[in-house]
C-alpha cells in the first residue's frame, strides 16, 4: 500500500517537516535563548567594562591587554590550571580504564560492582562531597590517621601549595565513572578471536594489553581525553569549595578567576573577555588532539565514517 | 493530509495555550481577590547561624499570623556566598524583596547605582525614632540616601576560651598590647608544642592590618583620593608583626590553619577541641560561636599599642535592613522591616540574634529582660571604649581585601620576607587603586 501511492507521500513531507520543527520548538527557543544569546553577548561584553548594574561602555580592546599585561593572577592561574589538566585528565583516563577492565572480567555480582564504582560521579560535582573531601584531607583527618597509622606522619594535603593541586586532582580522579562507563563498552566490543589467536600465537597479558586491548580502545581513548579535558579546564567546583583557591593561588583555577572577577568584583566585562580566552585555549587543545589522532587511533571501518 | 493538517493546529493551539498560561493565571488572579487584601508574597534574605535562621523564621512566622494575606518567603543561608548571590539577583532583577546587607558592600552597591530604596523616604512607614541615624549615614548614607536601617551594632575584640587561658596562665585583661599577644603566644608554646594562643581567620588578617595601621597613623588602607595610607616603614612593621605571629607560634602555622579561613570558630574543630584559645570576632557572632563550643567563652577588648593615634578598635553596625527598589511590594515590605525592628513580639523573639539592636527601643526591651549575654554586651562595651575611625568605600573594596588576604599568605607561608612583601605588596595596591577609582 505504501510504495503504491510514492506522490503523495512526498506531499506530506513539506508538512512533516513544519510539524517537526514545532515538536522541536521548546529545545530551539531554550537553545537560542539559554545558549546562542549568552554565549554573543558574552563577546559583546568582553569588549566593554560592563559591571552589573552600571550602563556600559565599550573600552576596545582593553580588557585583554590588561590580562595579558597587568593581572597579578592571570598568569599564576593559566599554570594552576594547565598543570592541573595535565594532572587530572591522564589520572582520571588511566583509572577509569584499570576499573573498567576489571568491572569487564567475569565476576560474580558484577552488575552490582558497576552501580557502585559508577556512584561516585553521581555524587561527584555535590557540595557535599567537597566537604567530605576536606575532612578527608584536614590535618586531622582520615588519611592523616591512616598515615599516622602505617608510621608516616601527617601531611597538609590541602594546607601546603605544594600539594593541594595535587589532592584537588584526586577527586577529580575518584570521580572516573563516565569514563569508566565508555571504557567498558569499548572493551566489550573489542572481538574476542583477536585474544585469542594472540593466546595461540604465544602473547603475553601485557603484550595483548598494548597490542589489542589499546590499539582497540583508541576512539574511545580519544573522546574520553577530549570530554575530559574540557571539564578540567572548565573545573570550578572542587577548588572553590574546597580551598577557595588557596593557599598561596595555587589552586586558583581559571574557573575561580573567571567567577571571582565576574561575581566579587563585578568586572562583567572582564570576566567576559577571560571566559573567551578560556574558549580559545579549550578549542587549540581540543584542535590538536584532533589533529594527532590520525596517528594513534584505530578505527575498523579506517575512519571513514 | 487532512489529520496531519488537525495536528499541526491542535499543537501549535497547545503551545499558544502553554506559553500563555501564566499570563491567563495572572490575570484571573488578579481580579478574583478584592485589592485590601489581596495576597502578596514576599521574598526576606539574610545570612547567619541557625540560632538566627530559627529566631527569623518564629518572627515570620509571627507576621504571618498576624497579617494573613502576606507570606514571607526566606532566602538564607551561610555569609560567604551571600554577596555573590546577591549581585546575581540584582543583575538579574530577581532581588528579594528585603535584602539584608553588610556594611561591607555598601560603597560598592552605591557605586553600581544603588539599587535600594532611600530609607529617608520611608519615614512614614518605618518608626526610625529609635535609631541613632548618625551611626546609620556613617556607614550606610551618602548625601540624602541612606541604604537601609542597621540592625545590630557589632564590636571587635577577643573572644576567649576561659578553661584554655587559665590551664596556661594566660590572664585576660582590657590593657592587652600587640606585646602582650606575642608574650602570652610564646607561654602557651612554651606548655605545649600543638597548642597556640589565637588563629586569625583570613577576614581577620585584614581587620588586623587595618586597626594596626590606624592605631599607627590613624589612617585607612587606601585613603578617600585612592592613594596608601601607610608609609613604607609603617607596612614593613605590620607585616614584619605578623611574621612574628607565625614564627613565635602565637598562631599555627599557616600550612595547619589555611582550611578553616574562611569559616568562623563554630566550624573550626581546632577551637572546639581547644586546641588554641582566643578566636577574634565581632561581637554578632558569639552566640553561634558559644552554642557550638562546649566550654564558657568570655571576651576581652582588643589589642591596642601604647600612644596608638586611634584605638582603631572597629564598631560597625552588623547588618542593614533594605527595600529592593524594583520590588512590587514596597510598602508591604517596609511595613515587615518596621515589625521587624520595632514590634515588641518581634524583639523578644530575635532577641541579640542580629548583633546588639541599634533601635534603643529594642535594645532597651532586651536589656529589661535580662537576655543579652553578658560576653556580647562585655564585647560591644569593651569595644566602645576605643572606636576606631570609620572605614572608607576603597577600603573595603573586595579586592584590596583579596590583594591583602594574598600578602598575609605570602609571608605567613615565608615565601616573603616582611621586607619583600612590603613592597610588592605597596606595587600592587597602587596599581589596583588605579582601576578601581
Amino acid at each position: 500500500m505504501r510504495h503504491r501511492r510514492p506522490t503523495r507521500q512526498l506531499k506530506y513531507r513539506a508538512d512533516d517537516q513544519r510539524a517537526g520543527y514545532l515538536y522541536i520548538l521548546p529545545w530551539i527557543i531554550g537553545f537560542l535563548a539559554f545558549q546562542l544569546y549568552p554565549f554573543l553577548a558574552s563577546f559583546v561584553y568582553s569588549f566593554t567594562d560592563f559591571s552589573i548594574l552600571r550602563p556600559m561602555k565599550f573600552v576596545g580592546l582593553d580588557n585583554y591587554k590588561r590580562m595579558f599585561t597587568s593581572d597579578r593572577l592571570f598568569w599564576t592561574s593559566l599554570k594552576a590550571t594547565v598543570l592541573y589538566v595535565l594532572m587530572a585528565v591522564p589520572g582520571k583516563l588511566i583509572f577509569a580504564l584499570f576499573i573498567a577492565m576489571v568491572l569487564n572480567m567475569k565476576l560474580k555480582f558484577i552488575n552490582f560492582f558497576r552501580t557502585i564504582y559508577y556512584l561516585p560521579s553521581i555524587l561527584g560535582g555535590s557540595v557535599a562531597i567537597s566537604i567530605l573531601w576536606r575532612f578527608l584531607f584536614s590535618r586531622n583527618g582520615t588519611v592523616n590517621s591512616f598515615l599516622n597509622s602505617i608510621g608516616i606522619g601527617s601531611l597538609d594535603w590541602l594546607g601546603s601549595p605544594n600539594l593541594a593541586l595535587g589532592t584537588m586532582g584526586l577527586l577529580v580522579v575518584w570521580q572516573f565513572g563516565s569514563s569508566m562507563v565508555l571504557f567498558l563498552a569499548g572493551l566489550k566490543n573489542i572481538p574476542q578471536e583477536l585474544y585469542e589467536a594472540a593466546r595461540v600465537d604465544g602473547a603475553g597479558r601485557i603484550k595483548t594489553f598494548t597490542k589489542i586491548t589499546l590499539p582497540m580502545l583508541s576512539p574511545v581513548i580519544f573522546f574520553n581525553l577530549i570530554m575530559q579535558m574540557i571539564n578540567a579546564f572548565k573545573e570550578f567546583n572542587a577548588p572553590y569549595l574546597i580551598t577557595q583557591g588557596g593557599p598561596l593561588n595555587s589552586t586558583y583555577l581559571y574557573g575561580v578567576m573567571l567567577y571571582e572577577n565576574a561575581f566579587t568584583y563585578l568586572k562583567m566585562g572582564y570576566a567576559s573577555a577571560q571566559s573567551w580566552v578560556l574558549f580559545s585555549i579549550i578549542m587549540g587543545f581540543t584542535a590538536l588532539t584532533f589533529k594527532s589522532s590520525p596517528y594513534w587511533t584505530y578505527y575498523e571501518d579506517g575512519g571513514e565514517f | 493530509m487532512k489529520q496531519h493538517r488537525i495536528f499541526s493546529i491542535l499543537a501549535v493551539s497547545l503551545l499558544v495555550l502553554v506559553i500563555s498560561m501564566p499570563a491567563i493565571f495572572a490575570a484571573g488572579g488578579k481580579e478574583a481577590q478584592p485589592a485590601a487584601d489581596k495576597p502578596i508574597a514576599l521574598r526576606f534574605s539574610w545570612w547567619g547561624a541557625d540560632t538566627r535562621h530559627q529566631a527569623t523564621l518564629e518572627a515570620i512566622e509571627l507576621y504571618q499570623q498576624r497579617n494573613p494575606n502576606i507570606t514571607i518567603e526566606g532566602e538564607y543561608g551561610a555569609f560567604s556566598n551571600f554577596y555573590q548571590k546577591l549581585l546575581t539577583q540584582l543583575a538579574g532583577r530577581t532581588a528579594p524583596d528585603i535584602i539584608t546587607v553588610d556594611y561591607k558592600w555598601v560603597s560598592d552597591l552605591m557605586n553600581q547605582g544603588a539599587p535600594f530604596v532611600n530609607m529617608n523616604t520611608l519615614t512614614g512607614a518605618i518608626d526610625q525614632s529609635g535609631f541613632d541615624l548618625t551611626f546609620a549615614n556613617i556607614y550606610g548614607g551618602k548625601d540624602d540616601y541612606l541604604i537601609g536601617l542597621p540592625v545590630g551594632l557589632n564590636g571587635m575584640g577577643y573572644l576567649y576560651n576561659t578553661r584554655f587561658l587559665e590551664k596556661y596562665g594566660v590572664k585576660s585583661s582590657d590593657e592587652w598590647t600587640w606585646e602582650t599577644v606575642i608574650e602570652m603566644g610564646k607561654k602557651v608554646q612554651a606548655a605545649d608544642k600543638t597548642k597556640y594562643l589565637m588563629y586569625n581567620n583570613a577576614e581577620h588578617w585584614v581587620y588586623l592590618i587595618k586597626t594596626m595601621l590606624k592605631q599607627i597613623n590613624g589612617n585607612t588602607l587606601l585613603l578617600d583620593n585612592y592613594e596608601l595610607g601607610f608609609s613604607r616603614n609603617e607596612m614593613l612593621q605590620i607585616f614584619a608583626y605578623i611574621d612574628t605571629m607565625v614564627k613565635t607560634g602565637t598562631v599555627p602555622p599557616f600550612n595547619e590553619g589555611v582550611l578553616y579561613e574562611t569559616v568562623y570558630a563554630d566550624q573550626n574543630p581546632n577551637w572546639l577541641n581547644e586546641n588554641f584559645g582566643i578566636f577574634p570576632t565581632s561581637s554578632s557572632l558569639i552566640p553561634g560561636i558559644a552554642k557550638a563550643s562546649n566550654f564558657t567563652v568570655a571576651s576581652m577588648r582588643y589589642p591596642v599599642a601604647k600612644n596608638a593615634k586611634d584605638p582603631g578598635i572597629l564598631v560597625t553596625p552588623s547588618m542593614f535592613l533594605t527595600v529592593y527598589k524594583q520590588s512590587p511590594n514596597k510598602e508591604a515590605a517596609a511595613e515587615f522591616i518596621n515589625f521587624f525592628l520595632n514590634d515588641e513580639e518581634a524583639i523578644r523573639i530575635l532577641k541579640d540574634t542580629r548583633g546588639i539592636p541599634t533601635n534603643s527601643k529594642a535594645k532597651n526591651i532586651l536589656v529589661a529582660d535580662n537576655v543579652i549575654p553578658q560576653v556580647v554586651s562585655d564585647m560591644v562595651s569593651q569595644a566602645l571604649t576605643g572606636v576606631g575611625a570609620a572605614e572608607n568605600g576603597p577600603s573595603l573594596n573586595p579586592e584590596v581585601i583579596a590583594l591583602t588576604k594574598d600578602f598575609v599568605q605570602q609571608v605567613g607561608y615565608a615565601k616573603m620576607t616582611p621586607a619583600q612583601a612590603t613592597d610588592a605588596y605597596m606595587r600592587e595596591l597602587s596599581a589596583l587603586a588605579k582601576t578601581i577609582q
